[in-house]
């Protein structure tokens, strides 16, 4: 199994009508889409508005999507695409234009771009990094490893096992109880 | 229900084992758990250096609201087949073998056929043994038609050795080659022997 099994499998759930599995696949894209949109529209609101609608693409189009490539390439494509024809819709309308679907969405946008674009919401971006790798260095070692072959280097627990010569149980042990140890100091900083 | 965070870490990294494929259900309708899952990934991001603003709850939030509003999909489930690759390969390997094989077959038998042109085309000197071949009175008055406009019963039962033979019958066998191999040509389907070229002689 790998991380494209996982989603594999959401996607396959979300084909057969389960709402609630693109919402996964959007909680673990979400940072990664809004970091890829960013590159291109520079302004932070726009990006994520920019992102949703990306999401929202991929939502439609899943009924033909058939699994030939990985779904986050699919949803790379997807997301690129939509930002450059934000950025061509941007060169052919005033600047000050907005969204004009209707009023309760224009005002769901705004509140949106409220949340993002205030300095609380980058001091927290921020304040996160801070902590999660503060965290990290306070593992031990063999936590600290674990993990980052996995996370940063993307090996499989078998590479990993192999690396670290134990059992894969124990790799498994290991990641967990460093996300655990890190999650303890950052979840209350998403709690509001 | 209430996950495991250890199989939700093994979820996240997509090294599930067969028997906790339920997990996954699971933390797709518990909150706690969804949250869980979107922190680990908020680890990784920051870990890989992915991570520029944060997305605030509201993202997922408005995302997960016009998502109810879209109609459901109900897709049948794809069937998984992974031996289905290998044996169509095999398959089409099999065939294209199996269809050289015979060309080369009938590369081989092609030759015999074209035997009369080749022997029309060689110089006496390297010829074989004389080889006798029947050829009816009809065929050859057809093949006769273009080139002599006077037809006769022939007989032709003598040796193809254009040394030994007539020159009206040389003429004749060149004569039916030729029109033969035009008239398959206009039909679109091969002469005789479409890797020979057949040359035709008059010796004086």
């Amino acid at each position: 199994m790998s991380d494209s099994y996982t989603d594999k499998e959401l996607v396959q759930r979300v084909q057969q009508g389960d709402k609630k599995s693109f919402d996964l696949l959007v909680l673990k894209y979400q940072n990664r889409i809004i970091k890829l949109v960013s590159r291109y529209v520079r302004e932070p609101s726009d990006a994520m508005d920019v992102a949703q609608e990306a999401f929202l693409k991929a939502y439609r189009a899943l009924p033909n999507f058939r699994g030939d490539s990985a779904f986050y390439t699919w949803l790379y494509r997807i997301a690129i695409n939509t930002a450059k024809n934000h950025l061509v819709s941007l060169s052919r309308r005033p600047a000050e234009a907005h969204l004009e679907n209707s009023d309760g969405e224009q005002m769901d946008v705004e509140e949106l771009q409220k949340d993002i674009a205030t300095p609380e919401n980058l001091l927290l971006a921020d304040e996160i990094k801070h902590t999660i790798l503060d965290a990290m260095r306070k593992l031990p070692e063999d936590l600290r490893v674990a993990i980052t072959l996995r996370e940063v280097d993307g090996l499989t627990y078998e590479e990993i096992a192999e690396a670290m010569d134990c059992p894969i149980g124990t790799v498994r042990s290991r990641i967990f109880r460093a996300r655990e140890a890190v999650d303890l100091k950052l979840k209350p900083l998403l709690q509001h | 229900m209430k996950t495991d965070h250890e199989s939700l870490s093994a979820v996240v990294d997509g090294e599930l084992d067969k028997s906790e494929t339920k997990v996954l259900q699971s933390i797709a309708v518990d909150d706690r758990s969804r949250a869980t899952w979107a922190r680990y990934h908020l680890i990784g991001d920051v870990l890989r250096d992915s991570l520029t603003d944060v997305a605030p709850a509201a993202f997922s939030e408005r995302l997960r609201t016009d998502v109810e509003q879209e109609p459901t999909m109900l897709l049948p489930r794809a069937v998984e087949r992974p031996w289905l690759k290998p044996v169509a390969g095999f398959a089409i390997a099999a065939s294209v073998a199996a269809i050289a094989v015979l060309g080369i077959q009938q590369n081989n038998i092609a030759p015999g056929l074209g035997d009369a042109t080749e022997l029309v085309a060689d110089s006496p000197a390297s010829l074989p043994a004389p080889v006798a071949v029947t050829v009816t009175d009809q065929q050859i008055a057809k093949a006769q038609e273009p080139l002599n406009p006077v037809s006769g019963s022939i007989q032709t039962q003598e040796p193809l050795n254009p040394a030994s033979g007539s020159i009206q019958t040389q003429r004749r066998l060149n004569g039916y080659l030729v029109k033969f191999n035009e008239q398959r040509s206009s039909l679109g389907v091969p002469g005789v022997n479409p890797y020979v070229r057949i040359v035709g002689f008059e010796s004086e």
